[in-house]
C-alpha cells in the first residue's frame, strides 16, 4: 500500500486546515440566490431583528459548502462517501473562520476513514462540527508527489 | 400548535435538471473551482430550488420561514452527480420532536435523490429547528 494513504496516517493526524475569509453581506445574497434559500434572516437586518436575532448571520449551508470545498481540495470529492455537519452556533459576518479536519479512525472492514472537522470563529466559538467518511486509500494533497 | 402528527408525511416528489448555469452560480457563491462533478452540497440547493414554487416543508406545515434554523445536514453519496443529470427527490418527514413544551420543534427530513433510471444518487437528511411564534 502507498504509505501516504489516509490509512497509513496516525489517528489524530490533521488532514486539512483552512482559514476561510470573513463572510460579507453580499456573499449571503449571492448564496441565497444561487441556492434558493431565501430565508430573510440571512439577508435583512430588520427581518433578523424581528425574528429575535441581533443581525443577519450566515447560512449554515454556506459554511458547510466551504468545509466541503476544503475537503475536496485536500482529499478529492470522489473519495468522500459521507458528509455530516451540525450547526452549533450562528455564524456572524466579518469573522474569519478556521476549519480543522482530523483523522479519527479507520474501519478496516469497509476500508473507510473517518475525519472529524470543526469550524471556529475569531472568538473561538464553535459554529460547525461534523464528520466525513472517506475511502481509506485517499491520498491527502500534502502527501502527494 | 402541534406537529407530532406530521411524522411519516411524504412531500410530493419533485425533479430538477442539473443546469450548467445553476451549478456555475452555486460554485461562484461558495468560491469553488470548475469540476466535472457538482459541489458536494449542491443537491441540497437543487432540491430547494425544485420545491421553490411548490411543495416545501415550509408551505406544507405553514411555517414562518424566518423562525427556521438549520440544525444538521447529512449526505451519503452513492453515485456521482454531473451537469445534465435529471434528479428526482423523494422526501418525507422522518421524525418530529419538541423541546421546551413546544417552544422548539425539530423536524428530521430525509430525501432520496434518484436519477431517471431510478438509481440512488445520494441520501440526504436535514434537521431543522422551528422556534414557535409567541402565542
Amino acid at each position: 500500500m502507498n504509505p501516504s494513504h489516509l490509512a497509513a496516517l496516525p489517528i489524530g493526524a490533521t488532514v486539512f486546515e483552512r482559514t476561510f475569509p470573513p463572510i460579507r453581506r453580499d456573499d449571503l445574497l449571492r448564496y441565497a440566490t444561487a441556492s434558493g434559500d431565501d430565508n430573510p434572516v440571512h439577508l435583512s437586518t430588520l427581518a433578523a431583528q424581528a425574528a429575535g436575532f441581533d443581525d443577519v448571520f450566515a447560512h449554515g449551508m454556506l459554511v458547510m459548502a466551504f468545509v466541503s470545498r476544503g475537503l475536496d481540495e485536500a482529499l478529492g470529492a470522489e473519495n468522500i462517501l459521507h458528509l455530516n455537519a451540525r450547526f452549533t452556533a450562528l455564524t456572524r459576518l466579518a469573522t474569519p473562520l478556521t476549519c480543522t479536519g482530523v483523522l479519527q479512525g479507520l474501519a478496516t472492514d469497509t476500508r473507510e476513514a473517518r475525519v472529524t472537522f470543526s469550524v471556529h470563529d475569531d472568538r473561538e466559538v464553535l459554529t460547525l462540527r461534523g464528520f466525513a467518511k472517506l475511502r481509506a486509500d485517499a491520498i491527502p494533497r500534502g502527501q502527494r508527489d | 400548535m402541534t406537529f407530532s402528527d406530521k411524522v411519516g408525511l411524504r412531500l410530493p416528489t419533485v425533479s430538477a435538471r442539473v443546469d450548467p448555469g445553476s451549478v456555475e452560480r452555486f460554485r461562484a457563491a461558495i468560491g469553488g473551482t470548475a469540476d466535472a462533478l457538482v459541489p458536494l452540497t449542491y443537491l441540497f440547493a437543487l432540491e430547494m430550488q425544485a420545491r421553490e414554487a411548490q411543495a416545501s416543508v415550509v408551505d406544507l406545515l405553514d411555517l414562518d420561514l424566518s423562525r427556521i434554523l438549520h440544525g444538521e445536514q447529512d449526505f451519503t453519496y452513492k453515485r456521482p452527480v454531473r451537469i445534465g443529470d435529471v434528479v428526482s427527490f423523494e422526501t418525507c418527514i422522518r421524525g418530529v420532536s419538541q423541546k421546551r413544551d413546544g417552544e422548539l420543534w425539530v423536524f428530521d427530513i430525509a430525501s432520496k435523490a434518484l436519477n431517471t433510471a431510478g438509481e440512488l444518487l445520494a441520501l440526504t437528511s436535514r434537521r431543522i429547528v422551528y422556534r414557535s411564534p409567541p402565542a
